[in-house]
């Protein structure tokens, strides 16, 4: 027989709830005087920014555009939208297939709100199937896709590799569309039109500007192997060739293999932390576990309201290409040509603007709220004119990230 | 007869359907040059690479550690749970009850980044606060260490080990304990000598299944372990899926896990081969032996109860709560710079994606919850109670999914998938179909470790008065085990809520689920984790109210006080 223990439960329900209940205001004001305790902090709401998208609805966005071609050739907007709108048998053809696959690591939800909003005030019939995740399942996927004959995706977006190896890998088709070397610099489109780059990310110094005395700022590469950043500096996970091993690995061409393995080996006696993803990175500098690492111009973008992280402009700077492509035998390669063509158009490079937080065509003008690489930066494309080839071959640049940095993965 | 063999022929279709192939197509992928589906050739190159490798070993080493550690602690908590909530009278047994299963509601990426924000050396709330307190700048917590990594790892298993614990706790005959009472042993004795034996196969199943779990969960070692230069296998498999995924040497480490699975679950098996030795619910009438605890006692119990869910949900879900309503986390100088903003909130709920999601993973859970619970209900039953030579390999196999790692399983499951006939990809059963497989072997382990208690003779009787198969089960063993079925259910509700697993790859627009979206953000921008955090405290709401009103309707007899209570006979058996 149990024994009853009813009352004695009641009250202990009570206690608990009382010293949940406790918990939460201890913490309440804990954050409260975490809050309010440093000297001049006050409590804001976050503002974001109000700016109309071409198809004239008003858009919440919370990131800017930067331009990254030199060379400007002054065609304006207006002019550029008309040569990028589609042919009437292109236009019948879509309408015809109906539904746009897409796959990308954007998120539904942005996704949805800005870019699929705006293209179906164009096109209102369009419907569209989505799938989001990672770069990496992304590239998986639509690589599994392809080998097993079964083609769900029209749309590829992914980072800058994985369309490279998409397109060896055959996972891509060639679609040139003629009226982009108007409009775009020569490297930022694959010449047979398996990739198009839309946008681009710089790498740039990332620093706490509380933790960094502005004068020991660094300016260039070799200024992160100062000795000053001992323990403190940080980048993302070498081997995966993003924002610190691509850049390494592109910076062999300015420096040679061996300076560059001896810049390495300065690097890793700086004892810097690795983090998973370039926006663990921010996360980090931001938070003050560390005072600077090497990191994407796009998260700065993406988190405009945090000035406590700043970026530092190197020379040169390496940006990577934010990439499109229409898959090989996609379902509906009418409705991809006709995303294409507007994801190029300025119509779609003001959605990528504050949709993708990263950088535009400088031959569209009139941008809102573009922002600009500074003119004396020299610009290097990621990856570009690197032997060997670390799209192709990573395995020999984890090596030697590995050999040099003494990473060990995880 | 006849149904028993149908029924054997069903169970053998879904064991080769959602178990066997994903884990053949990994086995294949380990020693084919490509991937699956791609041109290759058949080569042990990956495996020879692997098995050849330094690092291997020392990462397996690492694994078998911190695997073995921190299932010790998810189960060693498990048991204290389990033990005060069903076989004491502490007070406030329900809130105990809730305070074991509730930290089950939180996403490991969203605890993962939890634990480094309160135990980071530097900034970490804790330390801060602690600093600011006592005016000494030293760090006391520091997540990046082995303690660190195995807190965090271990203390995740504690909702799984408790439920898969509780029915047999709850259930356990109290005749033993009675005659080692009457013979003059003492509480204590009797607990260590009696108690804890009669529950072996229960804690020895929870034990075993933890250690699989932990050193499959990926979140912990990339986030936390690679920064306390802990090597991890799991985090071998995902330095082998990126940037450029290479299948072969990822299958090849998986085929480890696959081994560390069999041998767990030999040993398992091995030490549960005589099932009825532990068998304890008979015809007898009884009710489980309580242990009065008095007043003192009793409160220390509670009070532990209460630190150890501090520390497991409290403090994260505390830390979630400053996150969402912060624009930044920030801390210079021993200091906390933050600015409040509700932003986060009012963004949750412009537009419909969020409350679709919402809608979205209430459905997928409940389906899931159904499917995979009728599953592993058949699964258990072919191993214990369909007569046959081997039939508990039914269990093990259905056990196996859980060894492997996520990455890996969810590229399996996506080739399974678009093996299968056109038109079946993409459609909603080859989501049913994952989502089962992915989370099978917890019911499996909760129904075995209760139905491994309860003995034959009940059934037989049933039998020998002329009750068919069907009417013995549903008159005798289903009201037995009925608690057990309820903890499936439950678990597998809250755990496929709270993430999608191994089936991330066959998510599509149509089907977006809550969890996928804190996921998105989090893949999105990492650097801002107020979005992140604000999805997480409104997931961690729903499934709190669902897992409340499940509790008081289909909660643990003994703590929701009903005739159990009164000592009387099973339903069933009246």
């Amino acid at each position: 027989m149990v024994p009853t223990v009813k009352n004695r439960a009641g009250i202990a329900n009570s206690i608990a709830a009382i010293i949940i209940v406790i918990l939460l205001v201890i913490s309440g004001a804990l954050a409260y005087y975490s809050a309010t305790y440093v000297k001049g902090t006050t409590t804001t709401i976050a503002t974001t920014q109000t700016v109309t998208a071409s198809g004239g609805a008003a858009q919440t966005v919370t990131t800017t555009v930067v331009s990254t071609a030199q060379g400007n050739t002054g065609s304006s907007g207006g002019n550029a939208t008309a040569a990028f709108s589609p042919s009437s048998q292109l236009l019948a053809e879509a309408e015809k297939e109906g539904t746009l696959s897409v796959y990308s690591p954007i998120p539904t939800s942005v996704f949805n709100q800005f870019y699929w909003t705006s293209f179906t005030k164009l096109y209102p019939w369009a419907k569209l199937n989505f799938f989001s995740s990672d770069v990496a399942t992304v590239y998986s996927k639509s690589l599994s896709e392809y080998q097993a004959g079964k083609v769900q995706a029209d749309i590829l977006v992914n980072n800058f590799n994985y369309l490279v190896l998409d397109q060896v890998n055959h996972v891509t088709a060639p679609y040139n569309f003629s009226v982009v070397p108007n409009y775009y610099p020569p490297d930022t489109y694959e010449p047979h039109g398996y990739w198009y780059a839309y946008a681009s990310i710089p790498v740039v110094v990332l620093y706490n500007k509380n933790l960094v005395n502005p004068s020991q700022v660094p300016h260039s590469w070799f200024d992160l192997t100062n000795s000053t950043w001992k323990g403190h500096i940080g980048f993302d996970d070498p081997p995966k060739l993003d924002a610190f091993g691509g850049s390494l690995a592109t910076l062999s061409t300015v420096l040679g293999l061996n300076q560059l393995e001896s810049y390495m080996t300065a690097l890793a006696a700086n004892d810097p932390k690795y983090y998973t993803t370039s926006g663990d990175l921010f996360s980090a500098i931001s938070s003050g576990q560390i005072s600077l690492g090497l990191g994407n111009y796009q998260d700065i973008l993406q988190n405009r309201n945090d000035t406590s992280v700043q970026a530092s402009w190197l020379s040169p700077t390496i940006w990577i290409p934010a990439t499109i492509g229409i898959a090989n035998n996609a379902p509906d390669p009418a409705m991809a040509q006709l995303f294409m063509l507007w994801w190029l158009s300025p119509a779609g490079a003001t959605i990528n603007a504050f949709g993708d937080g990263v950088i535009s065509n400088a031959n569209f003008q009139n941008i809102p709220n573009a922002g600009i690489i500074p003119a004396n930066v020299t610009l290097m494309r990621m990856y570009q004119g690197v032997t060997p080839d670390p799209d192709t071959n990573p395995t020999y640049w984890q090596n030697l990230l590995d050999s040099t940095l003494g990473y060990t993965g995880s | 007869m006849r149904i028993t063999r149908v029924l054997l022929i069903v169970i053998a279709l879904a064991v080769a359907f959602l178990v066997l192939a994903p884990i053949g197509v990994i086995l294949f992928g380990s020693v084919w040059s490509s991937f699956p589906g791609a041109p290759g050739v058949v080569t042990l190159k990956a495996l020879a690479e692997v098995l050849a490798e330094k690092s291997t070993y020392v990462a397996l080493i690492d694994t078998l550690i911190y695997g073995s550690l921190a299932a010790m602690l998810g189960t060693g908590i498990g048991v204290f749970y389990a033990w005060a909530v069903h076989r004491t009278d502490v007070p406030g047994k329900k809130v105990l009850n809730v305070m074991a299963i509730l930290p089950l509601t939180l996403p490991p990426i969203v605890k993962a980044v939890s634990f480094i924000l309160l135990f980071d050396p530097s900034i970490g709330f804790l330390n801060v606060v602690m600093s600011e307190a006592t005016g000494l700048h030293v760090a006391v917590f520091n997540i990046f260490t082995w303690p660190g990594f195995i807190y965090a790892c271990g203390i995740g298993g504690v909702p799984a080990a408790y439920l898969i614990l509780s029915p047999a706790f709850s259930h356990m005959d109290p005749i033993l304990e009675e005659s080692s009472l009457a013979m003059g042993a003492g509480r204590l004795y009797t607990f260590f000598h009696v108690t804890l034996p009669t529950l072996f196969p229960a804690i020895v199943s929870t034990f075993f299944l933890s250690i699989m779990v932990d050193i499959g969960i990926i979140e912990y070692p990339l986030l936390i372990a690679q920064r306390a230069g802990i090597s991890t296998l799991v985090g071998s498999v995902d330095y082998a899926m990126s940037p450029l995924p290479n299948f072969g040497t990822a299958s090849a480490i998986s085929v480890i896990f696959l081994a560390l699975a069999l041998i767990l679950l030999t040993a398992y098996v091995y030490f549960t081969r005589r099932a009825f030795k532990y068998a304890a619910i008979g015809g007898r009438d009884y009710a489980p032996k309580i242990t009065k605890l008095g007043r003192r006692n009793g409160f220390l119990v509670f009070t532990v109860g209460v630190i150890i869910f501090v520390f497991d949900y409290g403090l994260t879900w505390v830390i979630m709560l400053l996150l969402s309503f912060v624009q930044y986390y920030q801390v210079i100088g021993d200091t906390f710079r933050l600015t409040f903003t509700t932003t986060y909130y009012a963004h949750l709920f412009e537009g419909q994606i969020v409350t679709n999601s919402t809608i979205t993973s209430l459905e997928i859970s409940l389906l899931v919850a159904v499917t995979a619970t009728i599953t592993s209900l058949f699964f258990v039953l072919a191993s214990f109670r369909f007569k046959f030579r081997g039939g508990r390999i039914f269990e093990i196999i259905g056990t196996l999914p859980a060894a492997y790692p996520g990455v890996i399983l969810s590229l399996a499951f996506l080739w399974v998938a678009l093996a299968l006939p056109a038109g079946l990809y993409g459609s909603i059963w080859v989501f049913v179909f994952a989502f089962t497989a992915s989370w099978i072997y917890v019911p499996i382990r909760i129904m075995s470790s209760n139905i491994i208690q309860i003995k034959e003779e009940l059934e037989e009787s049933s039998r020998v008065v002329g009750a068919g198969m069907i009417g013995t089960l549903g008159r005798v063993t289903f009201p037995l085990i009925k608690q057990a079925i309820a903890n499936s259910f439950l678990y597998v509700f809250i755990d496929s809520f709270r993430e999608v697993g191994a089936a991330l790859l066959l998510i599509t627009s149509n089907l977006l689920p809550l969890s996928v979206l804190i996921l998105e953000s989090y893949n999105e921008n990492a650097g801002n984790l107020g979005p992140i955090a604000a999805e997480s405290i409104l997931m961690c709401s729903i499934m709190t109210v669902c897992f409340v009103i499940a509790q008081k309707y289909f909660g643990p007899e003994t703590v929701r006080g009903s005739k159990k209570e009164s000592g009387l006979l099973p339903v069933a058996i009246q």
